[in-house]
C-alpha cells in the first residue's frame, strides 16, 4: 500500500483521538457535576445532623456516606444502556439477529454493560470522589472490607443492569419504554438510598426499602464500607440476583416467542 | 431605497408573532394525536419529578427545619425553580435539545430559513408533556403559600411577587440553556455540560443558599444565576433578610442574563460550520 493509501488511516486515526479527546473534555465536565452534587448533599446534611448525630450517622460519617455513594453510583447506578439498546434493537428489528446468536441474549446484554460500567468507575466515579475526598472521605481498616465491598458493588451493578434490562424487554410489547424507566429510576434512587441514608425514611417505607432489591445498589455497599454492618448484606443482594435472573430468563423466553409469532 | 410592509420593523414583529402563534398551535395539535401518551408522559414526569421534594420532605419530617426554613419555606424555593424549569422546558425544548442539531448538522436547515436562528427554533416545538413539572411545581407551591398566608409569614403582595419570580426563574433557565447551547457551537456535544449548568445548579437552589460554602454560592448568584431567580426573592418575602431589591432583582437578573446568553449565540453562531454530510 502506497503512503497516500496509508495517509487517510492516518487522518481518520488522528479524528477518532481527537473526537475521543472531546468526549473526555465533556466526561470531565460531567464529573465536575457529579461532584457538585456531592457538595450540594454533603452540606445539606452537614446543615441537618445534629453534632451528636442520628442512628450510626454523625455529619461526618453523612459526609463519607454521600462522598462514597457518588463514587460508586457511577458503577450501580449510572450509565447503564441496556434498556435503551435493546429499545432500539426492537424498533430496527435487529433484535431478530441479536436473538439468533449462539449467545444467551440476557448474559450478551449484561456482559456489555458491565465493561462500559467499569469505564464509568475508573473514569468518572473515581476522580468524583478524588474531588470530594476534600470534604472527607473514608478508608476501611480492615482489608476484609475492601473485598466484601467489591463483592456487595459487583452485585450491585448485577441488579442495576437486571432492572434496566426488564425495562428495555418491555419494549417487546410497548415499543415506548420512558414511562417504566422513569420509574425504575426514581425507585433506584429514592429507596437506594443515594442521597440519604435509609433510615431517614418513616415506616413502613424503610423496611419496604431495606428489604427492596435496590438498597442493594448503594445502600448495602455504603454501609459495608463505612464499617456500619458486617458481609451479611451480601445476602440480600444474592437472593434478589438470583430471582432477578430468573425474572430475565423468564421474560426472554417470552420476549423470544412473541418475536417468532410476529414473524420476525 | 424604501422598504417594503414586510421588511418594516413593526411588520415583521407583527409577522413573527403571528407565524409564533400558528407554528405553536400545529406543535399542540401534532402532540395531541397521541392523547394517552401526552397523558402518561405528563403524569409520569410530574410524578418522577417529585424525587427532589420527597427528598426535602423526608430530611424535614426528621430534623424539622434546614438552617432555620420549614418545609413550608422550602417549598416555596421549590416551587419557583420547578414552575420556571416547566416553563422553560414547555416552551423551550429545542434549546435543550440543541445538541442534536449539531450532531446532525440539522442546523443548516434552521439557518436557510427567512428568521434569525432562535426564533425558528423556539417556535418549533411547545413540549406540553412537560406540564407535569409547572402543575407540580405550582402544587407544592400553592400548599406552601397557603400555609404561610395562614401563619402570617406571607403576604398576598408577597404572592404576587412570586409569581414574578417564577416567570423570571423561567428566563434564567432560558438564559442558562442558551449559554450552554451556545458551546455545542465550539465542543458539539453538551449533554455533560447540561448537567452541570442545568440539573447541578437547579438542585442546589432548591436549598436555602446559606448552607453552601461561599465560592458555590457565588456561582449561583452570579455565574449561573438561578439562585437570583427563587433564592434571593423568597429569603425577603420570608423575612429572612434583604431589602427591596431582593424583588427586583429577578426580572434584572433575568434581562442581564437573556442580554448576555443572546450575545453568546450570535458568538458561536458566526463560528458555526455545517458537518459538511
Amino acid at each position: 500500500m502506497s503512503l497516500r493509501g496509508l495517509r487517510k488511516y492516518w487522518v481518520l486515526a488522528s479524528k477518532g483521538f481527537i473526537q475521543n479527546l472531546q468526549y473526555s473534555a465533556s466526561h470531565l465536565i460531567n464529573t465536575v457535576a457529579s461532584a457538585i452534587f456531592g457538595v450540594i448533599y454533603i452540606y445539606l446534611w452537614r446543615s441537618v445532623v445534629p453534632s451528636s448525630g442520628f442512628g450510626d450517622y454523625t455529619p461526618l460519617v453523612m459526609t463519607y456516606y454521600i462522598s462514597f455513594n457518588q463514587t460508586t453510583m457511577w458503577f450501580t447506578q449510572f450509565g447503564i444502556r441496556a434498556h435503551v439498546k435493546i429499545r432500539d434493537a426492537v424498533r430496527s428489528g435487529d433484535v431478530a439477529t441479536e436473538l439468533l446468536r449462539p449467545v444467551d441474549f440476557f448474559s450478551y446484554r449484561m456482559a456489555s454493560e458491565y465493561g462500559s460500567m467499569v469505564y464509568g468507575l475508573i473514569f468518572r466515579g473515581f476522580p468524583v470522589g478524588l474531588m470530594l475526598s476534600l470534604f472527607g472521605y473514608y478508608l476501611p481498616r480492615n482489608p476484609a472490607t475492601w473485598g466484601w465491598t467489591v463483592l456487595s458493588l459487583v452485585l450491585g451493578a448485577y441488579i442495576a443492569i437486571t432492572h434496566l434490562y426488564l425495562a428495555g424487554m418491555t419494549a417487546f410489547w410497548t415499543t415506548e419504554i420512558r414511562t417504566v424507566y422513569w420509574v425504575i429510576s426514581t425507585l433506584n434512587l429514592t429507596l437506594g438510598g443515594a442521597s440519604m441514608p435509609l433510615e431517614v425514611l418513616p415506616q413502613p417505607m424503610y423496611t419496604l426499602a431495606r428489604w427492596s432489591p435496590f438498597a442493594c445498589l448503594t445502600f448495602n455497599p455504603a454501609r459495608i464500607w463505612l464499617e456500619l454492618s458486617g458481609p451479611e448484606l451480601i445476602i440480600p443482594a444474592v437472593v434478589w440476583t438470583v430471582v432477578l435472573t430468573l425474572l430475565a430468563q423468564w421474560v426472554t423466553g417470552m420476549a423470544r416467542r412473541k418475536l417468532e409469532v410476529q414473524g420476525g | 431605497m424604501s422598504s417594503t410592509p414586510a421588511t418594516r420593523p413593526q411588520s415583521r414583529l407583527l409577522a413573527g408573532i403571528r407565524l409564533y402563534r400558528i407554528l405553536l398551535s400545529a406543535s399542540v395539535r401534532a402532540r395531541m394525536q397521541y392523547k394517552l401518551d401526552f397523558v402518561a408522559s405528563a403524569t409520569i414526569q410530574a410524578v418522577t419529578g417529585l424525587y427532589d421534594y420527597f427528598v426535602i420532605a423526608v430530611i424535614l419530617w426528621k430534623f424539622d427545619t434546614v438552617h432555620g426554613w420549614d418545609i413550608y419555606e422550602i417549598g416555596l424555593l421549590y416551587a419557583v425553580s420547578r414552575v420556571g424549569w416547566g416553563l422553560y422546558r414547555i416552551f423551550c425544548d429545542e434549546i435543550e435539545r440543541f445538541e442534536n442539531y449539531i450532531v446532525r448538522g440539522d442546523f443548516d436547515s434552521v439557518l436557510i430559513r427567512p428568521w434569525p436562528s432562535l426564533f425558528v427554533l423556539l417556535s418549533r416545538n411547545i413540549d406540553l408533556t412537560r406540564l407535569g413539572w409547572l402543575v407540580q411545581g405550582a402544587g407544592v407551591g400553592a400548599v406552601s403559600a397557603r400555609a404561610l398566608l395562614r401563619a402570617g409569614v406571607l403576604s398576598w403582595a408577597g404572592v404576587g411577587h412570586l409569581v414574578v419570580a417564577c416567570v423570571s426563574t423561567g428566563c434564567l433557565f432560558l438564559a442558562v440553556g442558551m449559554a450552554t447551547a451556545s458551546a455545542a457551537f465550539k465542543i458539539v456535544r453538551i449533554e455533560e455540560l447540561q448537567v452541570f449548568t442545568e440539573n447541578a445548579s437547579s438542585t442546589a437552589t432548591l436549598y436555602p443558599l446559606d448552607i453552601y460554602p461561599g465560592w458555590l454560592r457565588k456561582m449561583l448568584l452570579w455565574v449561573i444565576p438561578l439562585g437570583a431567580g427563587n433564592y434571593v426573592p423568597v429569603r425577603h418575602l420570608l423575612g429572612k433578610g434583604g431589602t427591596w431589591v431582593n424583588l427586583a432583582l429577578p426580572p434584572v437578573a433575568a434581562a442581564l442574563s437573556l442580554c448576555l446568553a443572546t450575545h453568546l449565540w450570535h458568538l458561536g453562531e458566526s463560528r458555526y460550520h455545517s458537518t459538511g454530510s
